[in-house]
């Protein structure tokens, strides 16, 4: 070369050398309009849980559900979420009121065997499927909202994500969990019935990344007849450390406790439920139903320089519950729908029952996504395992409860000499392993497949009858196809199983030890579209659930009687709606069309007359609107329904099943005025009509709704 | 032309970039937005007017300012102040957009036509899940996630968004110039060109060819600028 390369330092390019120190910036102080004024045409996914509720929807873009934070269309399943939002609007205080949201959802009523929630999903019990963060939470007891950020409702078999269980498919209540900032709300209600709730929900920043957040509640409620009521409790607090970096840390406890007069209700008549006066309470003084939770949960997750995840949690959860509630017997022989008056005896029987529960779990998620074989996956590595121990007691020498009339409603309370005796023990141990593949076979393509292994052993000792042991291993599969043309629309098509060993929900006896798992599929189609630039969510599915081989063992029943012996499905069409129709007006609806059908049952002439029967507690047809209004900046006005279709309690017998509670049509409202931009009133209106509705049904009886309600809130955001 | 920057800020600025913002009072990108803005937006951002922000946008003014690569890509002729802001938590994304076509300065009721839009990262991309930077850019859709201190530039007339940022934190700072050439075609030209030509005086050194080129260079940008 005849002359030698200028050094690459000194070179610099013609543009540069140009205009070396000529850059114009505009003056500094800056009282610009902010970078929100920019054209819109799309808008993103808004995750709910922030604190300035104005912002957020009723809608849940991001779900957790099936163990990874995903969007709610990547999902081939069907999915509700319940947001805290609309939890908040409507005033639901408890679990069960929140899931009256949900269309497919209908509610036992519990007697003495199985107490706290009891809800049924296209008619399959979910008692056992009750999550609080992706962990079993299957104690018998009565949940409160206070500590819940969004309740996830997942339909359809999935035993590959969750192991046991899930026929109908799972709940999972989200807690709210400590988040960078300092924020804090305090809603103070008041209402009829001396109902008083507060509830303190405050974040406080320990450092730039580490964060408390507790929850405090306090509820009071004098009840129907102002005798049968609620005092619940509670208090939870979450730590976390690390929030937002590679090691994310959080330690939370929980504490539930409440002492509540149980009110069962009324009582079959002549296949309807016979037509008691809805002011009187039937129960005595005495009665009680007191349960308590206590949880601590650690969790860690480190993210990977690579994009993986490890999410490992272990918990600590102890339980009590001590009832001893009144119920109405049968009337006599010669009461009909029709002289049922203010002078007939109403007959009054016991269900008392006490026990305790200590569940351990751990469990550990590792998520990481990369490009394997060509193609796009994410692949899930799971393990899980669980000790849960159950011991239950059995009251003797319970007084019985005095005769009363319709009219006169006698609530003397009576002498306590019952004596409490152990009755069993139940221990079983869960080891479960599962894979899961998320492939993206093409731009439009997606596929999900899952299998998990479990093996389930319990051993049960009993007072009388010695001990019973079984151990279980099973496999379950998950298989859904996704096309997704553009970002809007997913169609998809799933296959899900399930199964649930005989020591479940702690009911063995001679006969279930010695029974086989059942097995459960769900087959469904669906589609999901998020319309008007994603602040509407819009879906509809086919669905066939379908048990066979079916055991079933009424989980309310300590004698073991069976419900069912042989195979039923339930076949249902869903349609839901969910978010913003305009800036202004607000939705969240469903409509569900169900039929179930007994397909095969014992033996006998007595299990064969249930064939072709609906099993109970499936509806034909459930739906719900709750809707809001923004008229102005202060005033936002909103309401909604509920309506079910006729409705039978579950049972064994065709006799039972033929009882039958109307359907029904309730109504809500709601008026709220946002004083400033911290303080807002909120008034609801439940059961705007007074109308009269059984909300949830049992073999012995159905259980009154409450009445018209008129709840006043205030909520304060420090 | 989307064009990457690395190291747009050093170490050390960074730092003190970082600090200065994180040590301020962030506030929801809805409360000073508009209703329409509102229904698009979900971010943070920094109040303009605290001291923290002016400190660190004279941070990024001066690094920009000395900086080669991104003079001779934007060929800058008004810099609208740097802005701030923060993705993560609940506050984690902003749809599809387009940036206005002129941004007026409030304080110099000076106006700016948004030829070129600018991201700084601010934000080590490991910390953080998702956020990507997505441009339609004319050469199709292009996602951006760079290292903390890099710089894209890329045309105001793109259709872009931000991805939710699912797991902690992205920090940005981001802009818009005015160019002496309006065209992103004729910057591209000019900046192909400029690099062809630096690359040549690396290899050869200033050869006579070179010198051509560079005439061509000078009065292409004669032809187009407007100063």
């Amino acid at each position: 070369m005849h002359c030698s390369p200028t050094s690459a330092a000194a070179l610099l390019p013609l543009g540069a050398l140009l205009l070396a120190g000529s850059l114009n910036v505009c003056a500094q102080t800056v009282q610009d309009t902010p970078a929100g004024e920019e054209t819109k045409t799309l808008k993103p996914v808004t995750i709910s849980g922030t604190r300035d509720r104005n912002s957020q929807t009723y809608q849940s873009g991001v779900v957790s559900v099936g163990k990874t934070q995903a969007a709610a269309k990547d999902i081939p399943q069907s999915l509700t979420v319940v947001t805290e939002k609309l939890i908040h609007d409507e005033g639901k205080d408890t679990l069960k009121g929140a899931l009256q949201n949900v269309p497919g959802i209908t509610f036992e009523a519990g007697e003495g065997g199985r107490i706290g929630d009891n809800i049924r999903l296209r008619g399959f019990t979910v008692a056992g499927d009750i999550y609080l963060d992706g962990m079993r939470d299957i104690a018998q007891y009565n949940r409160d909202t206070f500590n819940l950020q969004n309740i996830e409702v997942l339909r359809g078999s999935a035993s590959m994500l969750f192991g046991r269980g899930s026929t109908g498919g799972v709940v999972n209540q989200v807690s709210k969990q400590a988040h960078k900032g300092t924020a804090s709300e305090i809603n103070t209600t008041v209402g009829t019935g001396n109902y008083l709730r507060l509830d303190g929900d405050f974040n406080v920043a320990t450092s730039e990344d580490s964060a408390l957040r507790f929850d405090l509640m306090s509820t009071d409620w004098d009840g129907r007849a102002d005798k049968a009521g609620t005092h619940r409790r509670g208090l939870a607090a979450d730590y976390g450390i690390g929030l937002g970096t590679t090691d994310e840390w959080h330690f939370s406890v929980y504490h539930l406790d409440y002492n509540d007069k149980p009110d069962l209700g009324g009582r079959w008549l002549q296949g309807a439920p016979a037509p008691l006066p809805t002011d009187k309470w039937y129960g005595v003084d005495s009665d009680y139903q007191r349960d308590s939770a206590d949880i601590a949960t650690a969790s860690y997750t480190h993210y990977f320089d690579d994009g993986s995840s490890l999410k490992t949690k272990v918990r600590d959860g102890q339980y009590r519950r001590d009832l001893w509630a009144t119920q109405l017997n049968a009337f006599a022989n010669t009461v009909t729908q029709d002289n049922l008056n203010g002078n007939t005896t109403v007959n009054r029987g016991n269900q008392t029952r006490a026990g305790e529960e200590h569940h351990t779990f751990l469990q550990s998620d590792y998520l990481t996504r990369g490009e394997w074989f060509n193609l796009k996956q994410e692949l899930l590595l799971g393990a899980e395992y669980a000790l849960e121990r159950s011991t239950r007691y059995t009251y003797s020498n319970v007084p019985a409860k005095p005769a009363t009339t319709v009219a006169a409603a006698s609530n003397a309370a009576v002498a306590d000499t019952r004596i409490k005796n152990w009755a069993n023990t139940f221990k079983a141990t869960t080891l479960g392993l599962y894979v899961q593949d998320t492939v993206s076979l093409t731009d439009f393509w997606k596929v999900v497949a899952g299998l998990r292994w479990d093996q389930f052993g319990g051993d049960y000792d009993r007072l009388t009858g010695g001990t019973l042991s079984r151990t279980d291993s099973v496999w379950s599969k998950r298989l859904g196809l996704m096309y997704q043309p553009t970002e809007t629309v997913s169609y998809y098509a799933s296959y899900g199983t399930s199964f649930n060993t005989s020591g479940d929900l702690y009911q063995y006896d001679a006969n279930t030890a010695n029974t086989p798992p059942e097995s459960s599929r769900n087959i469904e189609v669906g589609i999901k579209w998020e319309l008007a630039d994603g602040d509407l969510s819009v879906r509809t599915a086919l669905a066939r659930t379908d048990k066979y081989n079916e055991r079933n063992t009424d989980i309310n029943q300590s004698t073991g009687e069976y419900l069912l012996s042989g195979q039923r499905h339930t076949d249902s069409l869903e349609f839901e709606v969910q978010g913003k129709l305009t800036e202004r007006w607000e939705i969240f609806a469903g409509l569900v069309f169900m039929n179930g059908v007994i397909d095969q049952a014992g033996s006998s002439a007595a299990s064969q007359a249930t064939v072709g029967l609906n099993p109970g507690l499936t509806p034909a047809k459930q739906a719900n609107l709750w809707t809001t209004y923004r008229l102005d900046d202060k005033w936002r006005v909103g309401g909604g329904i509920t309506a079910v279709s006729e409705n039978h309690p579950a049972s064994s017998s065709a006799a039972s099943l033929a009882n039958t509670a109307p359907g029904y049509v309730k109504a809500d409202a709601l008026v709220e005025y946002q004083i400033n931009p911290r303080n807002a009133l909120k008034l609801n209106i439940d059961n705007v009509g007074d109308t009269v509705y059984y909300s949830s049904l049992y073999q012995g009886w159905p259980s009154l709704a409450p009445g018209r309600s008129v709840r006043l809130t205030w909520t304060a955001n420090l | 032309m989307l064009l990457r920057i690395h190291q747009a800020l050093t170490a050390d600025e960074l730092h003190q970039i970082r600090h200065l913002l994180l040590s301020a009072d962030w506030v929801d990108g809805r409360v000073t937005a508009g209703t329409q803005s509102a229904a698009v937006k979900n971010n943070r951002q920094l109040p303009e007017d605290c001291a923290n922000a002016q400190q660190a946008r004279h941070l990024v003014s001066v690094a920009l300012a000395r900086n080669p690569q991104f003079v001779t890509g934007a060929l800058p002729k008004t810099v609208y102040p740097p802005l701030f802001n923060r993705y993560g938590g609940e506050s984690n994304a902003f749809g599809d957009h387009i940036d206005n076509a002129v941004r007026t300065h409030a304080a110099t009721a000076k106006h700016v036509r948004t030829d070129i839009s600018c991201t700084l990262f601010l934000s080590d991309p490991d910390s953080y899940d998702g956020g990507e930077l997505v441009v339609q850019d004319t050469y199709g859709e292009q996602r951006v996630k760079f290292d903390a201190g890099d710089l894209v530039m890329y045309p105001g007339t793109s259709v872009h968004r931000v991805e939710p940022v699912t797991r902690g934190e992205r920090i940005a700072s981001f802009f818009w110039i005015e160019s002496m050439v309006r065209q992103d075609a004729q910057r591209r030209l000019l900046y192909d060109m400029d690099m062809a030509i630096l690359d040549l005086r690396r290899k050869g050194g200033d050869t006579a060819e070179v010198v051509k080129l560079t005439g061509c260079y000078h009065n292409l940008l004669r032809m187009w600028a407007d100063t």
